[in-house]
């Protein structure tokens, strides 16, 4: 718990309820969030904020949300993909971080977001 | 040159009939690389095709031609005359021309030998084969005067005839008679010595070394045979010494002098040979002039239709003096429809000059004869000249020596011209002497310019002197001379004549001698004529009489002698003993004188030759005194007996008289039949030549006959090739003539119409029955009468199909003789081909309409057909396809597994299934599934592929639709679940009791279901804003009139349906819990409108309550005022206006629309 606080998480959501869920629970885990629902909002945060650690969810309104993953990478940011389709439905470059299955428990966000963040033994 | 660097030969080879097997034989001892050209000439019939080269080409390897007009000769090289033709050569080359000349004067092998001597001259080579009759004997004769090589055959097996060999050696002109095998042998050998020669000769082959010698070889020739050839032209004589030189192969001229010094024969060889040629046409013309102008007149006038005018040319030679003379007659007869018969006997003791004089038939250009004459007289043959018919006719030719046998009689004309002057005053005065027996009174005799009557002035009268033209004197009483005593006289003329003249000498000096003590003596002959007195001494015994001159004995012996002398030659005679009679006496100028009379035949060796010698021997003077005494003794006796013996010889004389006349006459008789034998020879010659002829026929027969069994064998051959062909081809055939009469027909046709042996001959309209084919008839006359071809299907009763094609009959003479039918069953073939066709048919129907692409290819991928569905798959026409391979049209991706495939079907034959891309021409790929298999041909062997191709880009198509659907699903059933956990964990988070929440999150739950239950009616396409307004409002439907929506019709694509959704259920659960549906007088005003800004549609929504309690604002945000507020906005990308107004909540929300596809 004391690792994750503190941490400013980036929410890329765009299903609301799902979105206004997961900002609780990552509040819960002592962290502040931002949640966007469009790439483009999205890209504009991730470049005008200082994120953590990020959770995008694959599809916004149909668009894939791998430009924020890229211009994340580029900060260095990590980030959880999170994906209703499993593993095959991402695609490979993008495919070896930590990943959300949906529906998911707030135990899993958390263990995904200490693996992002590399604070987690790979148990 | 003929030939390049070698000596030429050029053989001709002449051969009549048996000549096939002699051929055989020559071509198998020969070898092929002679450097020698062969020229086959046969009697051949002109009607008749030879095999002759085909039969000579298999013992031979050289080549075997049928000489053709202008065929330059060849070495190692055979070539055949052609039949119906004669073949000749000039300047190395053939000539052929064509029709051969009638049968009687056709000698083909004469005509090319002579042409063959003149064109080849030392090269030339003859040889005459088997064969009868005379042909190749004069041509023979021309090789041999220019100097080439002849051979005859010796030896002849069963087919040989050696009449034709035997007449050439006749000649004595044939250097060697050997057998066949032997000739190939000797010809090279010949060739291997003039190769040696050579060089002595100048370029026109003459000798260069003999021209010095000529003077020397004269000499001989004058000592010899008394004949001066000085006159003679140089190049002439060299070319016959050349010659013989030649035939004896003798290398140098000073060795030929001695051969012919050591010869005698040889001289007579030379003489002979230069005396070749020598006579001509109207020799010494003038002479022929003054005959026609004095002669012939006289012989014809007085003379009609009947009669005939006998003229005898004797020593003729090769003929050109008679057939000289028998112009002039014709000429004279000319227009005279009533001419008399004219016959012209010709005669020679050179049987050959004889046989070639018969031919009438003479090398030009000919000598001594006008153009006009050439023109009237004589027609051109090639280089020939033959003497014209009518001419021919007159004249008769027989082999006939002027001394030794009698002459011809009752003569109107006697020629004999050039011939006495090789003949001794003895002989020149016999002839003289039976020209003029020979002659009729008044007769001509006809001589050379250097020949006379001198010594027969008695017998013939000078009409001519300069042309020696004389008249028989009809007051010499004719004689015809003894013939037995001919073998002598030539004797003496052939044997040495100057040892004859010696003994002459001796004689005539020891008679002079010996008159003084021998007996004077005559001899007379057998008419009494004295031919020899023994000189002066016999003149005391001789009494000449008054009258004509006489050398009859009896005439002129003294009277007193006479009676003694004629009794004593008839007891010698007819006792052919000596008879001496004693004691004659004569009165010799006034003395008495006794003689003895000797009275003996001449006989040589026994032998009387009709000569009787009359002596007379003084045996003293008579004593006067003792005679007178004697006398007076017996005077009374001697009177008596005087006139007895007057008396007596009155009576012998009569009978002696009698006896002559008796004589005379059987002497007439005699000559008489000695004539008619003559006659009857010359008859026999004209006979031999019509034999010769019908020889010459038979020989044409039997070549052709020998020939025709060859080639019967091959047609016997032919024909059973033929009948096997027709029986195992098994095509029904018949032939019928111009009648459509059955001639002959195949076994096939039993079956067809039940033909039997015995219907050949039968109309074939009586026999169609079977087959139906009325128009049969119809048709074969079609046939005969445009020579086209009819072709038909006929049926037969039971049912088989038949090919019928008739054609018109054509002989190998090209002539239509009836129509051939044949009949081919084509039953079964038929019902193959219904079938192959009904398969057919149903396999273009399966191709056309397939539901499948079908496309057939090459080995190397061509396509060879493709159907319209397989063209519709690739999107191109079977015409472009057709000029493409599979792989211009595959996929590049597929291209390489698609190649392995086809590499492996091609190789073993192994079909293939695969699903691939074709692109089409505008670029997009169609996806198929594509089943190739291999067709093989008899053997096995993969020949094509087949491809059946199915479209599948629909089934792909779907498949990944599928495939995206199921993903979507899984992908929204699990965003669904996150959305309903959310729903869970945020209502507990404002539940306080569970029955509140469950209530709560059953609501939620149920908003969310029901904004489903809409999109699935829609199949998720979109719903219409109204619709989702009315269903979240539906569970306060009992207050519906406190409630309004207002608002045109806006679809909603599925998420923004269901935030909407969630939002009105939000405020309305608001409304109904707190707020203007929670009284009963609240009201609540939906409403809508749409607006585009900057090219986005935007949906402004207001949802308004009035009416209701008063509104406290909430302390914390609750989940709906955090779902409203944040939650839209996050979603929808909306700005979201909340505001609780005391009069009552109200919410403005602007937000983008996607376009919702209809």
């Amino acid at each position: 718990m004391s690792a994750l606080k503190g941490r400013h998480v980036l929410i890329v959501e765009d299903e609301m309820i799902v979105a206004l869920d997961l900002s609780d629970t990552v509040e819960r885990l002592g962290c502040t969030a931002a949640v966007v629902g469009r790439v483009g909002k999205a890209l504009e945060a991730a470049v005008t904020q200082r994120f953590d650690v990020a959770i995008l969810d694959l599809n916004l309104a149909g668009e894939a949300v791998y430009p924020v993953a890229d211009a994340l990478r580029e900060r260095e940011t990590p980030f959880v993909i999170a994906s209703g389709y499993g593993a095959d439905g991402i695609e490979a470059a993008y495919r070896d971080g930590p990943r959300l299955g949906k529906p998911y428990s707030p135990r899993e966000v958390e263990t995904a977001l200490l693996l992002a963040l590399g604070l987690a033994n790979d148990a | 040159m003929l030939f390049d660097g070698a000596v030429p030969l050029v053989v001709g080879i002449g051969a009549s009939a048996g000549g096939l097997s002699a051929f055989k034989k020559f071509f198998a001892h020969m070898p092929a690389d002679n450097g020698m050209a062969f020229v086959l000439v046969q009697h051949l019939d002109p009607k008749h095709d030879s095999l002759l080269v085909g039969l000579i080409g298999a013992q031979t390897s050289m080549k075997v031609v049928e000489a053709r007009d202008g065929d330059q000769l060849s070495a190692n090289c055979v070539y055949v005359i052609p039949p119906n033709s004669t073949l000749t050569m000039k300047g190395g080359r053939l000539r052929m021309t064509r029709p051969a000349p009638p049968r009687e004067s056709r000698r083909p092998i004469d005509t090319f030998f002579t042409s063959l001597a003149e064109d080849q001259g030392e090269n030339a080579v003859c040889i005459v084969l088997s064969g009868t009759g005379t042909d190749g004997t004069l041509g023979l004769r021309a090789v041999k005067e220019n100097g080439g090589l002849t051979l005859a055959q010796a030896e002849f097996d069963h087919y040989g005839m050696s009449g034709m060999s035997d007449s050439a050696v006749a000649t004595g002109l044939v250097d060697q008679v050997m057998p066949v095998e032997a000739m190939p042998a000797r010809l090279i050998e010949y060739r291997a010595h003039m190769l040696d020669v050579a060089g002595e000769k100048d370029e026109n082959g003459t000798r260069t070394d003999t021209a010095e010698h000529l003077k020397a070889i004269s000499a001989i020739l004058r000592r010899g045979i008394s004949h001066d050839f000085g006159q003679y032209k140089q190049n002439t004589l060299v070319r016959r010494v050349q010659r013989r030189m030649q035939v004896l192969q003798i290398r140098t001229v000073p060795a030929f002098i001695t051969h012919l010094e050591q010869e005698p024969r040889e001289v007579e060889l030379l003489f002979r040979e230069i005396l070749i040629g020598v006579t001509q046409f109207f020799r010494d013309p003038f002479a022929f002039d003054a005959l026609a102008a004095t002669v012939i007149p006289k012989l014809l006038a007085n003379k009609q239709g009947g009669d005939q005018v006998r003229v005898w040319v004797a020593g003729c030679a090769t003929g050109e003096e008679v057939y000289s003379i028998a112009i002039l007659f014709a000429e004279a007869l000319a227009g005279n429809a009533n001419a008399p018969r004219v016959q012209i006997f010709g005669s020679d003791i050179d049987d050959r000059a004889i046989a070639r004089a018969r031919t009438g038939r003479y090398r030009g250009p000919l000598q001594g004869v006008s153009p006009e004459r050439l023109a009237r007289w004589f027609t051109p043959l090639e280089d020939d000249y033959c003497v014209a018919k009518e001419v021919r006719e007159m004249c008769v030719f027989s082999a006939h020596s002027l001394i030794k046998d009698p002459p011809f009689s009752k003569l109107h004309l006697v020629s004999c011209r050039n011939v006495m002057i090789y003949f001794d005053r003895d002989l020149q005065d016999r002839a003289i002497r039976n020209f003029h027996y020979a002659l009729a009174p008044g007769g001509f005799l006809f001589l050379g310019a250097s020949e006379g009557v001198t010594r027969g002035a008695s017998m013939f009268a000078t009409v001519d002197k300069k042309h020696r033209i004389f008249e028989r004197r009809n007051a010499a009483r004719p004689t015809l001379p003894d013939f037995p005593i001919a073998p002598e006289t030539r004797g003496a003329q052939d044997g040495g004549g100057s040892v004859r003249a010696t003994e002459d000498r001796i004689d005539k000096l020891a008679r002079r001698v010996m008159a003084k003590h021998s007996p004077a003596y005559v001899v007379v002959d057998q008419d009494s004529q004295i031919v020899r007195f023994s000189g002066g001494e016999c003149g005391p015994y001789l009494e000449p009489s008054a009258g004509v001159a006489t050398l009859d004995l009896f005439a002129i012996v003294r009277k007193s002698l006479r009676a003694a002398v004629r009794a004593a030659v008839h007891i010698a005679r007819t006792r052919h003993e000596a008879v001496v009679t004693e004691n004659l006496s004569v009165t010799v100028e006034g003395h008495r004188r006794m003689v003895t009379l000797i009275v003996e035949p001449l006989a040589d060796e026994g032998a009387e030759i009709g000569l009787t010698l009359v002596a007379f021997s003084d045996a003293g003077e008579v004593k006067t005194a003792s005679h007178h005494a004697k006398g007076a003794a017996h005077e009374g006796t001697d009177g008596d007996l005087e006139r007895e013996l007057t008396v007596t010889k009155a009576l012998l004389r009569g009978s002696i008289e009698e006896l002559e006349t008796t004589t005379e006459e059987m002497k007439s008789s005699n000559e008489e039949f000695q004539s008619v034998n003559e006659e009857l020879q010359a008859s026999n010659e004209e006979l031999e030549t019509a034999k010769e002829e019908m020889q010459s026929v038979n020989e044409e027969l039997r070549t052709i006959n020998s020939e025709m069994i060859d080639k019967n064998e091959q047609l016997v051959r032919l024909n059973s090739d033929l009948r096997n062909l027709l029986d195992s081809t098994q095509i029904a055939t018949i032939f019928l003539d111009n009648d459509l009469r059955i001639k002959s027909f195949t076994p096939g046709m039993v079956d067809l119409i039940h033909l039997r042996e015995s219907d050949q001959g039968r109309p074939i309209t009586e026999l169609v029955s079977r087959l139906n084919y009325p128009e049969l008839e119809q048709d074969a006359r079609n046939v005969l009468h445009t020579l086209g071809v009819v072709e038909r299907e006929v049926c037969s009763s039971d049912d088989n199909v038949l090919i019928m094609r008739m054609r018109p009959y054509r002989t190998v003479a090209n002539v239509v003789d009836g129509v051939v039918i044949t009949f081919v069953d084509v039953t079964a073939s038929t019902v193959l081909q219904a079938a192959l066709k009904e398969s057919e048919r149903r396999l273009t129907a399966i191709v056309q309409q397939a539901t499948a692409g079908l496309a057939e290819t090459d080995l190397d991928g061509r396509f060879t057909l493709v159907n319209p569905l397989f063209c519709e798959i690739v999107g191109r026409t079977e015409e472009e396809l057709l000029g493409l391979r599979m792989h211009n049209i595959t996929h590049p991706d597929d291209l390489a597994h698609n190649a392995g495939l086809f590499t492996r079907l091609i190789t073993d034959g192994t079909g293939f299934e695969l699903e691939k891309r074709y692109v089409r021409p505008d670029g997009s790929a169609v996806w198929v599934h594509k089943s190739m298999s291999p067709i093989v041909d008899a053997e096995g062997k993969v020949r094509r592929a087949l491809a059946i191709v199915v479209e599948i880009t629909a089934q792909r198509l779907a498949e990944a639709h599928r495939e995206l659907l199921l993903h979507e699903l899984s992908h929204r059933v699990k965003n669904t679940l996150a959305t309903v956990q959310s729903i869970a964990a945020q209502t507990a988070q404002s539940a306080t009791t569970v029955n509140g929440y469950r209530d709560a999150f059953m609501a939620r739950l149920i908003a969310l279901s029901a904004t489903h239950n809409l999109l699935q009616v829609s199949a998720w396409r979109g719903v219409v804003l109204r619709d989702v307004v009315a269903t979240e409002l539906a569970p306060y439907e009992a207050d519906a009139v406190r409630w309004t929506l207002t608002g045109g019709d806006v679809l909603l694509e599925p998420d923004t349906a269901v935030a909407f959704g969630m939002v009105v259920h939000e405020l309305s659960t608001n409304a109904a819990k707190y707020g203007a549906l929670s009284n009963e007088q609240g009201r609540v005003a939906v409403s809508w409108t749409m607006s585009t800004k900057d090219g986005e549609r935007r949906l402004h929504f207001v949802w308004r309550e009035s009416g209701g309690p008063p509104v406290k604002a909430a302390g914390r945000k609750g989940f709906g005022t955090r779902l409203i507020t944040d939650g839209l906005a996050l979603q929808l990308d909306a700005t979201i206006d909340l505001e609780f107004a005391s009069e009552g909540v109200r919410c403005t929300i602007d937000v983008p629309l996607k376009e919702v596809e209809p």
